[in-house]
C-alpha cells in the first residue's frame, strides 16, 4: 500500500512533463540572458529531483533552483521570457501536485485532466495579464517600484474576481444541495 | 454482481491537512514577490504570480468540514470467475475536489483497473456524493480477506488532503465452479422413496414396465383397456418405481500437486478434485439423489446426505472450506464413514496418499460400491527443475502400479475428464449389484 517507487501510467506521463518543463528552462535562459555551466548543472539536478520524487520537499528545492538560475542569468526584467519561465515553473508545480491526487498506478480520467487544464489556463491568463500591466506601466515611464506595486495590485484584483466566481458559486450550490 | 449496501456505516472522519504542493506554492509565491519588491524586479513578480494565484485559490477553497466515508460491511459470495463491484462513497463537502481509492489485490483476484487505483473529481454542481470503485474478479475457490483499501480526498490544486483512511478487509467466500459433468448411466442401488432413478422393483412410478393381469389392490386408473378388451380379462400397465440413491463423496485433500493459477490457468490437483466434486454433487442432486460429503484433509469436513438445491449450496460452501493437509494420514487412522448398505461411495483423489487408497480398499471390503475418480491433472504447472521432473515421472509410474493393485482389489478407478467420466463404471456397478457378493465384516 505504500507509494510506488517507479512511476507508471499517467504518473509517468506527469513525471516526464515536469522533467521536460524543468529542462526547457535552459534554452529559455540562453535566449533571454546568459547561461553558465553551473546553471546547467543546477537545472539538470532539479530535473532529476522532479523526476525521482513524487510528493516531497524536492519539488520546492527544484523550483527554487530554477528561479535562482533565472535570476543568475540576468535577463531583462521585462523580458517576455519571464512569462515563459513562470509558466514552465507552474507546469512543474501543477504536474507534481496532480501526481499526488491519485494513488500510484491510477489513471487520471478525462474529467480530472480537463478540470486541471481549465484552472491552469485561468492561472496562465492571470500571469499574462500581470505581465502586460507591468509592461504597460513601464512604457508610461513609471519607476520599477511602482510597476511592481501595480502588477501586484492587478494580480490581487484578478484573483479576487476569479475566486469570487469559483468559490462563492460552488458554495452556494453546495448549500442548496443540502436543503430538504 | 453487486455488493450489499443495505447497511452502511461511517468509517471515520479526519482533518484536512496542507500538502507539500500547498507549501511549495505558498513559499515560492511569497519568496519571489518579496524578492521582486526587494530588487525592484518586475520579472520576479511575474514568476511569483502563478504561485500566488494558486495559494490564494487554495486558501479560499479550503475545506472546513471533515469528509464522511461509507463503504460496504459485507461482501457477496462469489463463484469462481465472477466479479464484484467494490464501491465507496465520499460525501462531497465544500472544498472537496477529488477523491482517490487504492484497493489492495488479494490472492487469486483480478482487478479492473488492474492497479486497483482510481481517482475521480467531485461534481461541484450536482451530486452530493463521490463514488469510487473497482471491479474485483475472484479466480479461485476458497475463503480470503479482501477489500483492504485506502481512500483519500484532496481540495483544489491538491492543497489540502483528507486521509488516507484505511478500510479493513472483509471475509469473502468464493465457491468452486463445478466442472462440466453429466452421466447417462443410472445410479446403482436406488433405495429411497422419491427420485428419478428407476428402482429394481416395480411400483408406483412413471416408467412403463409391462402389462400384466389385474391383481387385488391395483388402481383402476392403471387398467389397460385395449388389452383387457382383446383378451377378455382385466389387465393393468405396471411401472417401475422411481427411487433416489444415496451418494457419498469422499474428497481427498491430503495432497495438492501442482500450482494453481486460478480458473483461467493451470489447475492444481486440489482444484480439479474440488471442482469435480462440485460437478458430481450437482449432477446427482439435480437427479433427485441424496448426496453426502466428507473431505479429509487437515480437518474432517462432513455433510450428511440430503437432497435439493439448498443442499448443493451447502456442499459447495463446504468444498470452499477445503484446505490441504494430512492430519488423518499422520495419525494413520481410517475414516469411520457410517454409511448405509446401499450407499455409493465416490472417492475423488489424486491417489498419491496411501491412506486414501487403503480407505478405498477397506470401504469396498465392507460391501459398499466404491468408485475412485483419479483427479491428478495430466499437466502440472510449476515443475521446472529437470531432476524434479524425473522424480515426478518415477512417482507416477509407482502410482500406476498402485492403481492396478487397487483395481484388482475390486475398486474401479476412472480418470476425471468431465462429462461421461463415470458412465461405464456406473453401468458396471449396476450389473454387479445384481450378482451375489462376498462381504468382509
Amino acid at each position: 500500500m505504500s507509494d510506488a517507487i517507479r512511476p507508471m501510467g499517467d504518473e509517468l506521463v506527469l513525471s516526464v512533463i515536469a522533467t521536460v518543463a524543468t529542462l526547457l528552462v535552459i534554452p529559455v535562459i540562453v535566449v533571454a540572458g546568459s547561461l553558465n555551466a553551473w546553471m546547467v548543472v543546477v537545472v539538470v539536478l532539479a530535473a532529476a529531483m522532479v523526476y525521482s520524487r513524487r510528493d516531497s520537499a524536492h519539488g520546492l528545492a527544484a523550483l527554487g533552483a530554477i528561479a535562482l538560475a533565472w535570476i543568475a542569468g540576468r535577463p531583462d526584467p521585462l523580458s517576455p521570457w519571464s512569462v515563459v519561465i513562470a509558466l514552465l515553473m507552474f507546469t512543474v508545480h501543477g504536474a507534481l501536485a496532480l501526481q499526488t491526487t491519485a494513488p500510484p498506478g491510477a489513471g487520471l480520467g478525462r474529467a480530472v485532466v480537463t478540470r486541471w487544464l481549465v484552472r491552469s489556463a485561468v492561472v496562465a491568463g492571470i500571469t499574462v495579464v500581470v505581465y502586460v500591466v507591468a509592461v504597460s506601466l513601464d512604457n508610461l515611464h513609471r519607476s520599477d517600484g511602482e510597476a511592481v506595486l501595480a502588477a501586484a495590485l492587478a494580480l490581487l484584483g484578478g484573483l479576487v474576481l476569479l475566486l469570487r466566481q469559483e468559490t462563492l458559486g460552488g458554495r452556494r450550490q453546495g448549500a442548496g444541495d443540502r436543503s430538504p | 454482481m453487486s455488493t450489499r449496501y443495505g447497511d452502511r456505516r461511517t468509517a471515520g472522519v479526519g482533518g484536512w491537512k496542507p500538502t507539500n504542493a500547498y507549501l511549495r506554492a505558498c513559499v515560492l509565491g511569497v519568496a519571489l514577490l518579496l524578492a521582486a519588491m526587494l530588487f525592484h524586479n518586475v520579472g520576479l513578480t511575474v514568476l511569483a504570480t502563478p504561485f500566488l494565484v494558486v495559494t490564494t485559490w487554495s486558501l479560499i477553497t479550503r475545506p472546513t468540514e471533515p469528509a464522511a466515508l461509507r463503504h460496504p460491511r459485507a461482501l457477496p459470495t462469489l463463484r469462481e470467475g465472477e466479479a464484484m463491484s467494490w464501491q465507496v462513497e465520499l460525501d462531497v463537502v465544500p472544498g472537496l475536489d477529488q477523491g482517490a481509492l487504492l484497493f489492495e489485490r488479494a490472492n487469486y483476484q483480478e482487478l479492473r483497473p488492474a492497479s486497483g487505483a482510481c481517482a475521480e473529481v467531485a461534481d461541484l454542481r450536482g451530486r452530493t456524493t463521490l463514488t469510487l470503485g473497482v471491479q474485483a474478479r475472484s479466480t479461485r475457490w476458497g475463503h480470503q480477506s479482501v477489500g483492504r483499501s485506502l481512500v483519500s480526498a484532496t481540495s483544489s490544486w491538491a492543497a489540502y488532503r483528507w486521509g488516507p483512511l484505511e478500510i479493513a478487509s472483509l471475509p469473502q467466500t468464493t465457491l468452486p465452479l463445478p466442472a462440466v459433468f453429466d452421466a447417462a448411466a443410472p445410479t446403482p442401488h436406488p433405495v429411497g422413496l422419491v427420485g428419478l432413478n428407476r428402482a429394481a422393483r416395480r411400483g408406483e412410478g412413471s416408467e412403463f414396465a409391462t402389462i400384466r393381469p389385474f391383481q387385488l389392490g391395483d388402481r383402476l386408473r392403471r387398467i389397460h383397456w385395449p388389452v383387457s378388451l382383446r383378451t377378455g380379462g382385466l389387465h393393468v400397465a405396471s411401472t417401475w418405481a422411481d427411487q433416489d440413491a444415496e451418494v457419498m463423496l469422499l474428497v481427498d485433500a491430503s495432497t495438492d500437486v501442482g500450482t494453481s493459477e486460478g480458473i483461467d490457468g493451470f489447475a492444481s490437483s486440489l482444484d480439479v478434485t474440488v471442482r469435480a466434486a462440485g460437478a458430481v454433487a450437482e449432477h446427482f442432486l439435480r437427479r433427485g439423489d441424496r448426496v453426502g460429503l466428507c473431505v479429509f484433509g487437515p480437518d474432517l469436513l462432513r455433510l450428511t446426505p440430503a437432497a435439493g438445491q439448498n443442499h448443493l449450496r451447502k456442499v459447495l460452501h463446504r468444498l470452499a472450506d477445503t484446505k490441504v493437509g494430512n492430519k488423518a494420514s499422520a495419525e494413520g487412522k481410517l475414516l469411520r464413514l457410517r454409511l448405509g448398505a446401499d450407499t455409493m461411495v465416490i472417492m475423488l483423489s489424486t491417489c498419491i496418499s496411501q491412506l486414501a487408497l487403503r480407505q478405498a480398499v477397506v470401504t469396498v471390503g465392507r460391501g459398499l460400491s466404491v468408485i475412485v475418480v483419479d483427479t491428478l491433472p495430466r499437466q502440472i504447472g510449476g515443475i521446472d527443475d529437470p531432476a524434479l521432473t524425473v522424480a515426478w515421472r518415477l512417482r507416477r509410474l509407482e502410482r500406476d502400479t498402485e492403481l492396478r493393485q487397487l483395481n484388482r482389489a475390486g475398486v474401479p478407478v476412472v480418470a476425471w475428464h468431465g462429462p461421461g467420466s463415470l458412465d461405464q463404471v456406473l453401468r458396471d456397478l449396476g450389473r454387479r449389484s445384481a450378482a451375489p457378493r462376498m462381504v468382509r465384516r
